[in-house]
């Protein structure tokens, strides 16, 4: 079958090809549409080894880190696109391009293939939800800490309007990614909140995007530590993310996997 | 560490009611006065997200979990909770902002002021009821599916629960009556398929309708974040 193709031993070729299609469109980005077409292709080429992995598996690819870093470089490709088109700005296409290339590159030298499994709890509807929608959300919240690094760059000029965009974005995905994932926890676990590491942290990044949300509201606080915050922010959604594995204090943790 | 059996039904429902009463008195009768100003003022907001910001990631730093059962969370959470009231009622009337933020004050509370009223028994349920006597639980039998490397990839407890013919599974509990679950847990892992017995949870939590309820009103809130974005952003000062 087609589908049995589509394994890890042949991702460096879509690896690459994206890469070097996103790496062209940010290249060219001063003419619109061949930069936008360029781009396209990146994500088309990503969504196809997506899609034939997931056949392939018979499964969804959602449960290694390996398979979240695949979904983060596909959604980073999608946020650098979506906020080229929106406001044209041409530098976020190399950094989303970096970006997505540094988690592809990991992803060719360390897939961290496991077996096919899944084991109970996590074969449930909520599941593919409640990965797709944080790693969509990550990857908006990767591009507004790009912004911020870039504010901090040039602070003459001002980035917040955009970064808002971004973040609320983010935001409300981190939303639905930490409250269906909670209505999940109360299906295969029978509480809602556990303070679990991953849960805690998960806390910890929202508190941290409504701080920020809160302080644009009042419009009183400076740029410079907006922008520090958004970074701050960013900082603890890795850790969320793949940073808890480490953590000692997080070893018990139901969701290392 | 809080009592929690102390502050269980009707105690929490009465000091929640006395609490919200308050805040709305004081809302209609003494909007001027320097306390509901101060619990209406940016400062108050970020207070509470800064103490309860501080408080995560101190327990995400330590893994000292046991905290949210401490005297200090609960003034956490009650500063939290209040700040929310006081906001909400001013701010009442506006979609996405009610959405959201009465959503949050309607998760808390009956997340956590209801948590004392949560009671969960883990039992042993064995095949012919051999050891625990209970005639309203039975297993009726147990059957577990392995991947090809014996990996489990999933497994059933045919039960018989209130005279009710039952299929438990992970992540399908079954609803037993109005507040009250049962989950399958476990099994014998060491048997594997021959287990004799099947761990259950039965998890009553009446609140449970509650922070369903906050829930949805929260994504709905985030959806509608999402569609209209950041509006007004500089102009408004009131939230």
């Amino acid at each position: 079958m087609i589908t049995d193709m589509f394994t890890w031993d042949i991702f460096i070729w879509f690896g690459i090809s994206a890469v070097v299609l996103s790496a062209t469109g940010a290249a060219v980005s001063k003419w619109r549409i061949p930069s936008i077409v360029l781009t396209m292709s990146a994500i088309v080429v990503m969504a196809t080894f997506i899609i034939g992995l997931w056949a392939g598996l018979d499964r969804p690819p959602l449960r290694t880190m390996g398979e979240t870093r695949l979904w983060y470089s596909f959604f980073a490709l999608v946020a650098g696109l979506f906020t080229y088109v929106r406001w044209k700005f041409r530098w976020i296409l190399p950094f989303s391009t970096v970006l997505a290339t540094v988690f592809i590159v990991i992803n060719i030298l360390k897939p961290e293939i496991h077996d096919q499994t899944l084991v109970p709890a996590l074969q449930s509807p909520w599941f593919i939800p409640h990965v797709i929608v944080y790693m969509f959300s990550y990857s908006f919240l990767g591009a507004a800490f790009l912004v911020a690094v870039a504010g901090l760059w040039k602070p003459e000029k001002d980035m917040m309007p955009v970064a808002d965009t971004l973040v609320y974005i983010g935001t409300a995905f981190l939303t639905f990614g930490m409250l269906s994932g909670s209505l999940w926890a109360k299906d295969a676990w029978g509480q809602f909140w556990n303070w679990d590491p991953k849960e805690t942290w998960a806390l910890v990044t929202w508190l941290c995007y409504l701080a920020y949300i809160h302080l644009r509201l009042i419009g009183k606080t400076s740029r410079r530590l907006l922008c520090l915050l958004l970074i701050f922010s960013f900082c603890c959604l890795q850790m969320c993310w793949w940073g808890v594995n480490y953590l000692p204090a997080a070893q018990d943790s139901v969701h290392v996997y | 560490m809080v009592p929690l059996d102390f502050f269980a039904f009707p105690l929490n429902v009465l000091l929640t009611a006395l609490a919200l009463a308050g805040v709305v008195w004081s809302w209609r009768k003494h909007r001027n006065s320097a306390f509901v100003r101060f619990m209406l003022s940016p400062k108050a907001t970020f207070l509470a997200i800064f103490l309860l910001l501080a408080f995560a990631l101190f327990i995400g730093l330590t893994g000292m979990r046991e905290l949210v059962r401490s005297w200090l969370f609960l003034i956490v959470m009650t500063y939290f909770m209040t700040v929310l009231t006081y906001v909400i009622l001013r701010g009442y009337g506006r979609w996405r902002f009610m959405l959201l933020h009465a959503g949050l004050l309607l998760t808390l509370i009956a997340g956590y002021v209801g948590a004392p009223d949560r009671s969960e028994v883990t039992l042993k349920v064995f095949e012919d009821n051999e050891i625990y006597e209970r005639d309203d639980i039975r297993l009726v039998d147990f059957q577990l599916d392995t991947y090809e490397n014996g990996s489990p990839s999933e497994y059933r407890a045919l039960m018989d629960i209130d005279g009710r013919e039952v299929t438990l599974k992970v992540n399908h509990p079954y609803s037993r009556r109005l507040g009250e679950d049962i989950y399958l847990i476990g099994y014998d892992v060491s048997a594997g398929a021959e287990s004799r017995y099947c761990v259950i949870q039965i998890v009553k939590d009446p609140w449970k309708y509650g922070v369903v309820s906050g829930i949805v009103m929260m994504l709905l809130g985030a959806l509608l974040l999402f569609i209209n974005g950041p509006r007004r952003a500089q102009t408004v000062n009131d939230n």
